[in-house]
């Protein structure tokens, strides 16, 4: 084994993760290496003086666990509160744009009769005669027209 | 400390039933773990007990995020470990914020004032030291050394395979031989740290 295998070797086996057959040869390498042997050392005696790092002792209590729990729930139960009022906010609004918008288009609707004006210019560019609408014929002509639903005779209806 | 892994799951679904005696069984056996793998891995002790104190809570409050499908203590390390960078990047600390060292970290019951600040210094060098990792391999260092996992266990908290952790934990103890090496009796840096850089 070189030098450089068994280096990359030495933090597992220190650890006593490596593999028997690894172990072996690992371990007939440092019998007859004094530099890996060295390194060995130095890895360990490192990773003492990093696991000799004192703990803590902890600062809190079940009960400060406890509280801070209900105080992320409080405020968890406002946040998830806020999207249901404004999801009832906008709903609200939908129902008033809606009843306004409908109401409005309805009178639009409504006003929205073929002035004379109008059906006298397009009975002109038609070359209709004045007494003849052609605004209104389309309108009697679209209600009378049948419907063209498949299954439903649709175009059996047509000329 | 005497309840098996297979008892820390039976806990936390006794806990999921609504029983909070569970909760606070599982809080006394694992308290001291948590905020330890937090500080290891913070190197700040009021960051630490706040962290150790999140987990809890989220624990607590989502107890349905556990699953039986996994050992307890390998979901409890990897809500410590999405705890902590989550901290991490929440304070945008990239390095370790080495606190002063008091009383109740100094192993020696007596020390003269000359080894107390030798071992204060050693403490703030270590922590420096891990600070100087990169997060995953502070974290697999934390685990093996300071908890004592398995690198199988390590694999499983952090989700990577074997050969992964075995090469986190590789770079990770060269950089912290060749950081801590004045500490080290001896150790004139033989020539491991071209291995690690490879």
């Amino acid at each position: 084994m070189e030098c450089r295998a068994a280096k990359r070797l030495i933090p597992a086996f220190l650890d006593g993760e490596l593999g028997p057959d690894k172990e072996e040869l690992l371990s007939g390498h440092l019998a007859s290496c004094c530099s890996c042997r060295a390194e060995m050392v130095a890895l360990k005696r490192t990773m003492d003086i990093v696991g000799a790092c004192p703990d803590l002792e902890p600062a809190f209590t079940l009960a400060d666990i406890r509280a801070r729990a209900a105080e992320r729930q409080t405020q968890r139960g406002w946040f998830l509160l806020a999207p249901r009022w404004a999801t009832a906010l906008g709903v609200a609004v939908a129902i008033f744009v809606g009843t306004v918008g409908g109401i409005g288009l309805q009178a639009v609707h409504q006003s929205s009769t073929h002035s004379p004006a109008v059906s006298r210019a397009v009975s002109d560019i038609l070359g209709l005669g004045a007494s003849d609408d052609p605004l209104a014929n389309l309108t009697v002509a679209s209600a009378s027209e049948p419907s063209t639903t498949p299954g439903n005779g649709g175009t059996e209806g047509r000329p | 400390m005497s309840l098996s892994p297979n008892a820390d799951a039976q806990l936390m679904l006794t806990f999921q039933r609504g029983d909070e005696s569970a909760f606070a069984a599982l809080f006394e056996r694992y308290c001291t773990r948590v905020l330890n793998t937090a500080y290891h891995f913070l190197g700040d002790k009021d960051a630490a007990q706040d962290v150790a104190q999140d987990v809890f809570v989220k624990i607590y409050t989502s107890p349905k995020a556990y699953r039986p499908d996994a050992p307890f203590s390998t979901w409890l390390y990897r809500v410590i470990a999405n705890a902590c960078f989550d901290e991490l990047r929440k304070c945008k600390r990239s390095s370790i914020i080495v606190p002063e060292e008091t009383a109740e970290s100094v192993p020696d019951p007596a020390p003269s004032p000359e080894a107390q600040a030798e071992s204060n210094e050693l403490a703030r060098e270590v922590r420096a030291a891990l600070a100087s990792l990169p997060e995953n391999q502070r974290i697999a260092v934390v685990l093996q050394r300071y908890e004592g996992l398995s690198y199988r266990q390590i694999a499983d908290v952090l989700n990577m395979r074997l050969p992964a952790v075995e090469s986190l934990l590789f770079r990770a103890k060269h950089t912290l031989r060749a950081r801590l090496s004045s500490y080290v009796e001896g150790d004139d840096l033989t020539p491991a740290a071209e291995v690690a850089t490879e």
